[in-house]
């Protein structure tokens, strides 16, 4: 009988559902998968949304199974990108996205290759100077305010940035890094 | 760990089953009290309840060669994530960074560490993806399973390093996750994302209500890595900490609700691995043979796995199923080099 209630509350609790994310939604998601190249994914995965921060933000997901309506998970799929709402509206990706594309073996066509030795101070948190840039290609109108994808010398995707300039030099300002994983202790 | 569960209640078996190991508890105590003591001394942390089960467990000898192992003295060990590259690729990866590495003796996607620079939960290659710290007896459980790309529950998931494991295994399968804390399940949920792990649905409930939640005889194949005393943890520092008699009893409260669940869960032909992180036949195979007693339709079944040894089914004379010796492998720090862990397969006719 508890259990059942459980569940029920399970259900009650719409605000946390993964749901199908409507046309509306999915117009920038789509623009983001443009930008980096990674529309395949959707030919694999089912996107989901989920309102995050008291619907302050929409979370994105790819998952390989859509979630039962009935069912609030914790987890489902992968947590790819974020939109977050009120004024300055805008999305973007998550550590996720790329590790999905990499696990696919989708190159990004938005991106910026950096050295060896940059890569390993890169996801400790640090920017990457002008030198130890290797190769940089951004992507076209599409990706208008995105990070690029920050790849090692063997290009695995290790984060984002974004091309910034500091007393005449390009340097690539660290967004977001594979760091995180250790550095969120969890 | 606290077990707010409203699953199935423990029933007349589990009072029966738990009513002859008391008994046979005070018996063992009677016989074994001196040595036990004696052993109890040397180790300050070691209940003497303890000792006596680790004395009638390996002998005399056998218990004081358990109890000397230590950390140094386990293999450590990671799981190569193939979803994303090669046990070869990363090898030669890792061993120019200056680790020393050989293969894991019984799986061709584990590698044991022998030597590391740093530590291997801080190298690029972890953060890319490409493996997962796990224990090398720990990382047997699911091939134990042999996980089909159909319906799949793991019940007590944790951070999700078996579970990740599972998708690994079945890249197709709908994995669908169960843990009663929500701080593990933000652990998978970063786990899942850096091994690109995207097939894993998971819900953070207490595991004893999924049948509600999936329905009864719904799945393929079920994991139950089981809450334990953990004691294969004992060479580690973390490890050592008294366990009474009632503990080990409390511990199987848990263990047959969640096991008797994970029965439930099974389809017709679906597989079952119950594992736990400890080398107490209460806690396996004793327990076992009381959800084998309670449930029907069960059988045990021999696991595709090398290494180990058998299960223990001549302990403390407990009515323990004979047929669970050859569907259980044990994993001793002391014999085999790698924490203590069980694993014991059975499948649903």
């Amino acid at each position: 009988m508890q259990a059942a209630e459980e569940i029920e509350a399970m259900k009650r609790a719409r605000s946390h559902m993964y749901r199908r994310c409507s046309r509306r939604e999915m117009q920038p998601f789509e623009q983001l998968l443009e930008c980096y190249g990674y529309t395949r994914l959707t030919a694999r995965l089912h996107p989901l949304c989920r309102e995050e921060s008291q619907g302050s933000s929409l979370g994105y997901f790819l998952a390989r199974h859509r979630v039962a309506a009935r069912h609030t998970p914790y987890v489902a799929g992968v947590h790819v990108a974020i939109l977050r709402r009120g004024r300055s509206r805008h999305i973007l990706p998550t550590l996720g996205l790329i590790s999905l594309a990499h696990r696919y073996g989708l190159q990004p066509q938005h991106y910026v290759v950096v050295k060896q030795d940059a890569a390993i101070h890169f996801i400790y948190g640090r920017d990457v100077a002008e030198a130890s840039i290797v190769r940089m290609q951004r992507g076209e109108g599409r990706c208008k305010g995105l990070p690029l994808v920050v790849l090692d010398e063997f290009w695995e995707p290790i984060g984002y940035g974004t091309p910034a300039r500091r007393a005449d030099e390009l340097l690539i300002r660290n967004v977001l890094d594979a760091g995180w994983y250790l550095r969120s202790g969890v | 760990m606290s077990h707010g569960g409203r699953g199935p209640a423990p029933d007349k078996t589990l009072a029966s089953g738990l009513t002859i190991l008391r008994e046979k508890y005070r018996h063992l105590l009677e016989a074994r009290r001196r040595g036990a003591e004696e052993l109890a001394r040397t180790y300050p942390w070691l209940h003497v309840h303890q000792a006596a089960r680790y004395i009638e467990l390996f002998g005399e000898r056998g218990a004081r060669r358990f109890l000397t192992v230590t950390d140094s003295q386990v293999a450590k060990s990671i799981r190569v994530n193939t979803l994303k590259t090669t046990l070869s690729t990363l090898r030669r990866r890792l061993e120019r960074r200056g680790f020393r590495l050989r293969d894991h003796p019984y799986l061709s996607y584990g590698l044991i560490v022998e030597e590391a620079p740093y530590s291997p939960g801080a190298s690029l290659e972890y953060l890319v993806g490409y493996y997962t710290i796990q224990g090398p007896a720990s990382m047997m459980a699911v091939p134990a399973m042999e996980p089909v790309d159909g319906d799949v529950v793991d019940l007590c998931a944790g951070a999700g390093v078996k579970t990740t494991q599972i998708a690994q295994h079945s890249p197709d399968a709908r994995i669908t996750a169960f843990d009663i804390s929500r701080r593990k399940l933000a652990a998978l949920k970063n786990n899942a994302s850096r091994l690109g792990v995207d097939n894993i649905i998971a819900y953070n409930m207490d595991a004893t209500n999924s049948v509600e939640l999936l329905g009864r005889m719904s799945q393929d194949n079920v994991l139950l890595d089981a809450p334990c005393s953990g004691e294969g943890l004992l060479p580690f520092q973390k490890g050592r900490w008294p366990r009474s008699f009632e503990d080990i009893i409390s511990r199987m409260l848990v263990q047959y609700r969640l096991a008797v669940t994970a029965a439930r869960l099974l389809r017709k032909g679906g597989t079952l691995v119950y594992s736990t992180c400890t080398v107490s036949v209460e806690e396996n195979e004793y327990l076992l043979s009381l959800v084998l007693r309670a449930e029907a339709g069960l059988e045990p079944e021999k696991p595709p796995i090398r290494g180990g040894s058998e299960g223990i089914t001549d302990y403390l004379d407990l009515p323990i199923d004979e047929r669970l010796r050859g569907a259980c492998r044990r994993f001793f720090p002391h014999i085999h080099g790698t924490e203590g862990f069980t694993i014991c397969r059975l499948r649903r006719r």
